[in-house]
Formats: structure tokens, sequence, C-alpha cells
């Protein structure tokens, strides 16, 4: 990856915003298949790590997120992989690079802004973690527990 | 013997008329008593009751109209091993035009000017079983070119032609009107040639716009058809490539470059060094990443664009105008106005693919050609408008014409913000459909493309970047870096040993649970 002088900018506010808010959470591979990922524990207890891919055309890119553990992630009855692209559940279809982590919805594309930072896109990714545990819990939709975008 | 002199003379009439030449004191008459024509002196008074046969009885059908095109004829002269080129004829509207436009075939022989008149093969340089297969000869000379019919190996009167010269003025019935010269020389970049692109790159190039980048990654569909300035005979070609020949084909002398290319992230690099030098963008993709893309990229090169976009079933779409530095850019409007933003037309599977959900599907509704156009040549005005500058002969209407947003509304959408306006009727006042709205909207300047968004950023957070932040996405800077701090690097990895031991404690509970 060859960041331009604007992206390399962009990117270490991310890295330095990062570190001022949520210093679990780090770049990785800055010059190749760059992703920030961490660690976070629910609000009961249980440890995720939130990846988020950032793709050659960032930020007006929509950056890919995903659950990578616990991996495969298990909903309320099945593999949270097993919905696919699921606006019930907020995920999206696997990615073959990496199959078992649960790929999340916390931008469509054709809603994508630039001024949407890195630690906004984790924030909506831990707001998801929260839904799915009371999806798991309730075995109602995530959707019942997030805003629609549309 | 009689008989083969009536013959003879009524012969010798109609072939002097069919060349356009009158018999001197002669005229044909039809005798209704001997149920025969017969050719009289017009001094004969006898045959004054007699109806006359005229001109017009003579004409059965009309010749072919014949259209030379006199670039490739010249050039498959040029090219021809000997004295002479075999070229297609091209038989259109059921014989009543004959085009040669240098395709490859045999129909057509093109030689350079005899010196002397020719009635035979012979006389022309080709060979007999050549001269036995063609219908024309096409004879080019400094003067121009003329066009004869074979008649097996005989050659026949000159035809009227109709020759497409080298060096046609295509633009003299506008020239006057506006700066058509100027416009030749300038360049435009049309990313994305679907329904609406396809449609402003005509009337450019119809306008004399002389110079195009086209990209665009998709092939032509049957489906397209109904919408595209391509047709049927287009189907499965690269739209660049379609679109690059209805540039050619109204103006043979564009330069056209056409990639085939998707816009991304990745493919960034190469459209940049495409539209270097290009006058003016235009973006007539249909997805957010693109025009975000794209939008950035007009900035950095400090070029004015304009986006074109039309709403969901085409009920009404937008035009923004982005010059960097003054208007507000791509980026500030879907800050500023983000539902007008994210409403487009759903026209393909792709596009729906791009927003749908498999247990919340989008339908496909594409909207009509005549609702998509007005947009599409709202873009082709307001490109010609840039293009030709302040000193213009329309400069009256580039003052009028500047907003950076403008609004178009094909009918009154029910779900929509729309839906309540005054009806069209013979309202004057109110806003309604079918016209156009100029929106005024400010700049971002906290944008995170024209504006000082990462100092904002970095100021509400209350922090600043460092030097390594920015050098640890710089190549070459990091391994620069590593050599010059090799020690603290060793150091520093301690306490990062030590920040992992809180993540294995943290997952031993999550384990504990599991097993309870």
């Amino acid at each position: 990856m060859s960041w331009d002088q604007h992206q390399q900018y962009r990117l270490a506010m991310e890295r330095r915003i990062l570190r001022e808010r949520l210093p679990d959470f780090r770049f990785f591979d800055p010059l190749r298949d760059t992703f920030v990922s961490g660690f976070w524990d629910s609000s009961q207890g249980n440890t995720y790590r939130i990846v988020v891919t950032i793709p050659p055309g960032f930020p007006d890119e929509c950056p890919s997120c995903f659950i990578a553990d616990p991996s495969p992630l298990v909903g309320h009855d099945q593999p949270m992989n097993d919905y696919g692209n699921s606006h019930r559940m907020h995920t999206w279809q696997a990615e073959s690079a990496h199959p078992d982590w649960t790929k999340i919805c916390t931008y469509k594309p054709a809603s994508w802004s630039a001024s949407h930072s890195i630690e906004k896109v984790v924030h909506k990714a831990m707001l998801w973690v929260e839904a799915f545990e009371a999806h798991k819990e309730s075995g109602r939709d995530i959707a019942d527990f997030l805003l629609d975008m549309d | 013997m009689k008989k083969t002199s009536e013959h003879d003379a009524i012969r010798q009439f109609m072939e002097r008329a069919a060349r356009g030449d009158a018999s001197p004191g002669r005229k044909m008459k039809y005798d209704p008593k001997l149920k025969r024509f017969v050719v009289v002196d017009e001094a004969d008074t006898t045959a004054d009751d007699l109806p006359e046969v005229t001109p017009e009885d003579l004409q059965s059908f009309a010749a072919p109209q014949v259209v030379l095109h006199e670039t490739p004829l010249r050039a498959a002269l040029a090219a021809a091993t000997g004295d002479y080129a075999l070229v297609a004829l091209e038989d259109r509207d059921e014989g009543d035009v004959w085009i040669v436009s240098g395709a490859p075939g045999n129909r057509v022989a093109i030689i350079g000017q005899p010196e002397r008149e020719v009635k035979t093969y012979r006389g022309l340089g080709i060979p007999k079983k050549d001269a036995e297969s063609a219908k024309l000869v096409v004879m080019i000379g400094d003067d121009g070119l003329q066009a004869m019919e074979l008649d097996g190996t005989r050659v026949g009167d000159p035809v009227p032609v109709r020759v497409v010269p080298s060096a046609v003025d295509l633009f003299h019935r506008t020239r006057g009107l506006y700066e058509t010269d100027a416009l030749a020389e300038k360049k435009v970049g049309v990313i994305g040639v679907g329904s609406g692109g396809s449609f402003i790159v005509r009337e450019l190039v119809k306008a004399g716009v002389g110079h195009f980048v086209l990209v665009d990654h998709d092939r032509m569909e049957i489906g397209n058809v109904c919408r595209h300035e391509c047709g049927l005979s287009d189907v499965g070609r690269l739209k660049v490539h379609a679109v690059r020949d209805l540039i050619l084909d109204r103006n043979p002398h564009a330069e056209v470059t056409a990639l085939s290319l998707k816009v991304d992230g990745s493919t960034l690099g190469q459209i940049e060094e495409a539209m270097a030098d290009v006058d003016l963008l235009i973006v007539a993709t249909d997805n957010r990443a693109s025009r975000l893309l794209l939008n950035r990229l007009a900035i950095k090169l400090d070029k004015p664009a304009f986006f074109a976009a039309v709403f969901r079933r085409a009920y009404g779409g937008q035009v923004l105008r982005v010059i960097p530095g003054l208007t507000p850019c791509y980026q500030c409007f879907v800050d500023a106005l983000p539902e007008a933003m994210e409403d487009q037309e759903i026209s393909s599977p792709e596009t729906a693919d791009a927003i749908a959900y498999s247990d919340r599907p989008v339908a496909i509704e594409p909207g009509l050609s005549t609702d998509i156009l007005p947009v599409a040549l709202q873009v082709a005005k307001l490109s010609i408008l840039e293009l030709l500058g302040p000193d213009t002969t329309f400069a009256h209407l580039r003052d009028e014409l500047v907003t950076p947003l403008f609004l178009w509304l094909n009918r009154r959408e029910p779900g929509t913000d729309y839906e309540h306006l005054v009806a069209f009727e013979n309202n004057v006042d109110g806003m309604s459909v079918l016209r156009w709205y100029g929106i005024y909207l400010p700049r971002n300047t906290a944008c995170p493309t024209c504006g000082a968004y990462e100092s904002g950023m970095l100021e509400h957070v209350g922090v600043e970047v460092e030097d390594e932040d920015v050098a640890a996405f710089r190549a070459g800077a990091q391994d620069a870096t590593a050599k010059a701090n090799k020690a603290p690097a060793k150091a520093n990895k301690a306490p990062a040993k030590a920040n992992k031991a809180p993540a294995k404690a943290n997952k031993a509970p999550a384990k504990a649970k599991a097993q309870g």
C-alpha cells in the first residue's frame, strides 16, 4: 500500500486519536494490508477482538469491520456468518480472506463519508457487540437493538 | 427495317434524356392509335394532339445517393501495393444510399485520377477479374473525388456523389453562435459513460469539444439500450469503446482516450495520470466511493468538476458544480445534505447489490431516459459554459447559473419532500416540477476533503500529530526511523509484552463463563 501525502496525514491523525481515546486499539501493517485491531470487553465482561481494515482509498472508501474473535461467532441459535448479508443481524457476507471472521455493518458504503473517523467505526462496532449480546440472550434480531441507517 | 429505325430512334432519344441531354428538334410522344411511342419532329403539327413524354415520365426510380468518405479512401489507395485498392460498398436503406467508407471489400475500385477519359477496365489499370466484381470506380485526384459506375468491364458515366472531406468543418452551422474553435482544443474527462454520461459526451462532441478521456469498466448490455446513446450493435462491447466510436462518428478528428477501469482506491493513480491535463471533470458514476475519490482528485488537481446524480426511479436529479477553492466540494454536500446525497437511482443489479441485504432486497427501478436526460443536458450546458470561460457570447447565462447545486424534479414523488409541491398547471409562483432550481450551499471549513478536518479533529480531542505518527505510513521513513532508533525500539518491546498480559487475563473469565 502506498499512501499519498494526504492519506499519510489523515492516518497519522487517526493513529494519534486512537492512542488518546482507544489505547487498546492500534494500527498494524501500516504499509501493506493496513488494519486497526484491538480487544474490547463488553458490558457482560466478554472479550471481543474488533478488526477494521483500511481500504486503499481511505478516507473516501468505507473501511470494513469484523469481529475476529470469538471465531466463529455464534449467535442465539446459529453461527453469525450463516446470516450472510442480513439487515436483521446487521452483518455482511463473510470475506474469503477471513472466512471465520464475522463482517459487521457499521456503515453501508453507499452512506459512507470521509468525515467518519476510525474511532467512530470502532465505537459502532462496540455497539454492535452490545446488540449481539442482547440478541444472544433474547433470540431477538440485532436490528431490534440498533437504529436503521435508512 | 422501319421497326428497327423506330426502335433506334426511341432508344437514342431515351438514352440522351437519361444523360440529361436534349434531342434538338425532336420530341417523343405516345400514339394511342398505334399503341406505341413515336419520336417526331417538333415542327410536326400532326402530332400536336399526342401526349408528350416528359423527363418526369422517364424517371422510373431514383439513383442511389453515393457517399464517399475521403480520408479512409485516400488512406486505402496510399496503402495499396499496386495502383489501385478495393474496398466495400455498403448498400443502405434498400439501395437508396451507397456508402464507400474504406471498409475491406471488393465492390469499389479506388484509383488515382487518370490522365485521359477512360471507357474500359484496361484504362483504369484494374485486372479484369476485379473490374467484373466491382460496381463503382472512385478516382482520387488533387481536386477531389469522383465516382463512376462499372458495368462489367465498361466504365459508365460519372455519378453524383456526396463527399465527406478530410478537413470537414463539422461545426460551421454553430460557428458565430459561440467560439467553437475554442472548444476544439478543450479536453474533458468523463468518468462513467452510462446512460447519462454517454448523452453528455454526445452533446459535448456536437458542441465542438475535441479531446476526451473516458473511464468506465462496464460493458453494454441489452438492458442498457433503452437509455444509452449506443444501441444493440454495441451490446457486449466495453462502454468506453462504444462511446469512443460515437464521438468519432460525430468528429473523426477528435482525440479520445478510453480507459476500462473501475474507480476505486487501487486505480486512482492511473486515473489521476490520465486526467492530469483535462480542463474539466465530469463524474457520472453511480456509487458513493467513486464520487468521493474523484471529488478528492478534482480538488488535488485543481480541476472544475460536475457531479450528476439521479434520484430513485428518476423522480428527479441534481447537478453539483465543484470549483476547487471556491465552491463546496462533493464531500461538503455529503455532510450538509446526507439524505439527498443517499437518494439515488437503482438502475442495475450491481447498484442494488451494493446497498441490499438478502433479507431486505432493493428493487431495481431504472428511470426513463426522458427523466434522466434533463439532468445530463444540464451537465452538458454547464460544462460548455465552464469550458468557454468568462469572455464568451454566453457570459450573461454564465452569470445566471452561479449556484453550486442545481435541483430538477420530474414529478411529485410520493414519500419524498416534493410530494406536496404546487401542481405545475399554470403555476408561475410556487415551486413545481419540470424546472431547474439553483441552491446555494456554503463550503464546509471542516471538510475532510477541501477543509481543515484533521486540525479540527485534533483540536477537539486535544492532541497533536507527531512525526512518528506520519512516518508510520510513509514508505522508507519506517526503515530510517528503525535504524536510527534501534536501541529504543528493543526497549519499547518490553512494554508491549507487558500489555499482552491484561488481554490474556481478560480472556480467562470469558472461558470460565463459556464453560459455566
